[in-house]
């Protein structure tokens, strides 16, 4: 039984990820359950492992990425058009969330195959506040 | 931390078995040419880093952190998803 994903969202779309998830390299098939605005990753063969996600505009509205030639061909898409960007989110109980803007999970939806395309530049961090400007709020 | 400097084509060494070699220097990047055996890992850091992240983000969530997640989300303006 998935621990992690309620049980009344819904399957949006089976991903394939063919070269898996860094440090999940053989996690290659993926459900994308989608609890607006959350989004969960959870594997098909392990059902209790999941990733929380969000759409990377939602975090950050001009978060910009340009896609390596590898990663390209691993999702085949040719063009930016039909690709949706997510950001993984770690959740814990004694710390803030983050969201990995360094690494976002991109997603071809015309045919269902994704990559985490991992940036070499330091723009974005792996750890990004998600609630910073609200910190100060209670 | 030790610094080298090395030109292109040059090489050093990393214990017996670890060679790295300067292909080439261009821009603001350098091409480098590793050797090493097969029982040695060789990455990106940055794929280390998001790796560990993973491993982090994959833990079990708790509802309670979920949930006020959620709650924090809805009282924001809504955004695009579609865009890179």
């Amino acid at each position: 039984m998935a621990r992690n994903v309620p049980s009344h969202c819904r399957v949006t779309q089976l991903l394939e990820f063919p070269h898996g998830l860094p440090a999940f390299e053989t996690q290659k098939r993926f459900k994308l359950i989608d609890r607006e605005p959350l989004l969960f990753l959870e594997s098909e063969t392990t059902p209790e492992l999941s990733f929380l996600l969000l759409p990377v505009a939602l975090i950050d509205p001009g978060y910009q990425l340009a896609l390596s030639v590898e990663d390209r061909e691993a999702i085949g898409a040719s063009s930016n058009s039909g690709l949706l960007c997510l950001a993984v989110i770690t959740t814990a109980e004694d710390s803030p969330p983050t969201a990995n803007l360094l690494a976002p999970v991109v997603v071809n939806l015309a045919c269902g195959r994704a990559v985490q395309a991992v940036r070499s530049d330091s723009v974005y961090s792996h750890k990004h506040p998600l609630l910073a400007d609200e910190a100060s709020c209670s | 931390m030790l610094v080298i400097r090395r030109r292109a084509g040059e090489v050093l060494l990393i214990g017996e078995d670890v060679e790295i070699e300067v292909l080439d220097i261009g821009g603001s990047q350098v091409k480098l040419g590793i050797r090493a055996p097969k029982h040695v890992i060789v990455l990106r850091k940055e794929i280390q880093i998001t790796g560990q992240q993973n491993l982090a983000a994959s833990k079990e969530k708790s509802g309670a952190a979920v949930d006020s997640l959620l709650h924090t989300l809805k009282k924001r303006e809504p955004a695009p998803i579609r865009a890179l």
